[in-house]
């Protein structure tokens, strides 16, 4: 049987199951929002309008038209916007979740979900740390802005992007409470 | 007929598997190398420090008659030496079965045969990314020594040099990917049993497309055209023989699949030619193949182990 080798070599080939799921969404709501009481849920229905204003302001596609979407709270208090996502990894999806403040900063990012065989190093704080601050008007160019990680520039290019369309999402799709629920 | 290095080969099999075996550990490490398709390459190299051992089987079938099997063999190891720039040591090998004259005159009789038949090293050098600059573009050279025809199985000794220009283009995010090789090879070889000695050169264009349709899995085609000259040395019985002389041309394409994971991954292409001119006159290519230098088939499957 001429495959026969490949099928012996099998069982050393089958790659372990492995566990790569860092977060749950709890454990990432507390993680990014440490001081939060509450996170309602307001998912986002998108038009395929938004859609396309979103890649206007982002030139990044959105692939998705629902986005997870919870509201931090603490005490009453809108603290800012807690997202779910998933970008194209070089084998599965990568999934994060990243914080927004209420007038569109990032706050933080943290990876939930890597699979990939290189760039873990994106899980790191120092990697992580670099988008800290930025808001829609900054810079996102891989290489530049942003660090690369050789190996993984896939995953970082497109969590870069993932970034990006997300704070162009909150410009389309979010629209924060009244300012009697500002943060304090 | 050339005397065909275009290896492709190493036998080998039962070393990945003891390599396997006796592997360290997993650690992360690195899978940037990898081929989405059976013959056209991207233009990522290994990270540094990176390691990977590729298998590779390739079956050629069909000829002009009888019965003809060539599987090329090739076992290699590839280590990262920077980010940018690869390198890869190869063992090359070929299993020949085939009888009933399948070309006459070029394949006469029958064998059944299996050798080891040299060695081959690579250096890869990435310029741009795909990811970081849009068009991904590489340089690649490779330097093979056979002992083995890889078309007659005959015992020769033979240099061969390919290089390539790669570029890789990713549209969607990087779930949709086109690849494209620009390749030119330069090889020589002399007969051990006549001594005869035979030069060639040929350029290749390689292109093709894949598509990852679910996570882990890529769809996808490839086709390439390549062409050879031949320098025959002179004939001192025959006034004006030798020199460099067009030889055939051809076209291959087919489908092509591929998994990858977060440790291994595999690709199997099927490749049918297609088209191809006659050597010397219509009747050694009644079906309009090139079937002297290359078979009516090639069916390829290649493994990668990241460790």
């Amino acid at each position: 049987m001429r495959y026969a080798p490949f099928i012996a070599l099998a069982p050393f080939m089958v790659p372990a199951v492995q566990a790569n799921q860092y977060f749950t969404t709890e454990q990432a709501q507390k993680a990014l929002f440490p001081s939060a009481t509450q996170f309602l849920a307001s998912p986002v229905a998108l038009s395929n309008e938004q859609r396309l204003q979103i890649e206007e302001l982002s030139n990044v596609r959105q692939r998705w038209k629902e986005q997870p979407v919870w509201r931090a709270e603490k005490d009453g208090a809108f603290q800012g916007w807690y997202i779910e996502d998933r970008v194209i990894g070089k084998h599965e999806f990568i999934r994060y979740a990243v914080a927004l403040s209420p007038e569109g900063r990032v706050l933080g990012i943290e990876i939930m979900e890597y699979l990939e065989t290189y760039g873990d190093q994106v899980r790191q704080a120092d990697w992580r740390g670099q988008f800290l601050g930025r808001t829609s008007q900054s810079g996102f160019k891989l290489g530049e802005d942003i660090r690369n990680i050789s190996g993984a520039t896939l995953s970082c290019r497109n969590i870069t992007n993932g970034v990006k369309r997300l704070l162009a999402l909150q410009q389309v799709a979010l629209t924060a409470p009244d300012s009697s629920s500002k943060p304090k | 007929m050339s005397f065909a290095v275009k290896r492709s080969s190493l036998a080998g099999v039962v070393a990945l598997g003891l390599t396997g075996a006796f592997a360290p550990p997993f650690i992360d490490r690195a899978e940037a190398d990898e081929n989405l398709l059976g013959y056209t390459i991207g233009a990522e190299t290994t990270p540094k420090g990176g390691n990977e051992l590729y298998l590779w089987n390739t079956i050629h079938s069909g000829k002009r008659q009888g019965s003809y099997t060539a599987d090329y063999f090739r076992l290699e190891y590839e280590r990262g030496l920077t980010d940018t720039l690869s390198g890869s040591i190869y063992l090359n090998g070929y299993r020949h079965k085939y009888s009933g004259s399948p070309v006459p005159g070029e394949i006469d009789g029958s064998l059944s045969q299996t050798k080891f038949s040299g060695f081959s090293v690579e250096l890869k050098k990435n310029i741009l990314s795909p990811y970081k600059d849009d068009l991904g573009v590489a340089l690649y050279g490779e330097l093979t020594y056979d002992t083995v025809d890889s078309i007659t199985g005959a015992a020769i000794r033979g240099w061969e040099l390919e290089t390539k220009v790669i570029f890789q283009k990713p549209y969607l995010d990087g779930q949709f990917q086109w690849l494209t090789n620009i390749e030119f090879e330069a090889e020589t070889a002399k007969d051990n049993e006549s001594g005869a000695v035979e030069s060639a050169i040929a350029p290749r264009l390689r292109s093709g497309i894949s598509y990852r349709f679910i996570p882990n899995w890529y769809i996808g085609a490839e086709g390439w055209v390549d062409m050879e000259m031949l320098n025959a040395a002179a004939d001192p019985a025959e006034p004006g023989s030798g020199g460099w002389e067009f030889d055939h041309w051809d076209f291959f394409a087919g489908p092509s699949i591929h998994y990858g994971g977060k440790r291994w991954w595999a690709t199997l292409t099927w490749a049918h030619q297609f088209a191809g001119s006659s050597e010397e006159s219509g009747a050694q290519n009644r079906t309009d193949l090139h079937l002297a230098d290359h078979e009516r088939n090639e069916l390829r499957l290649k493994v990668g182990y990241n460790f």
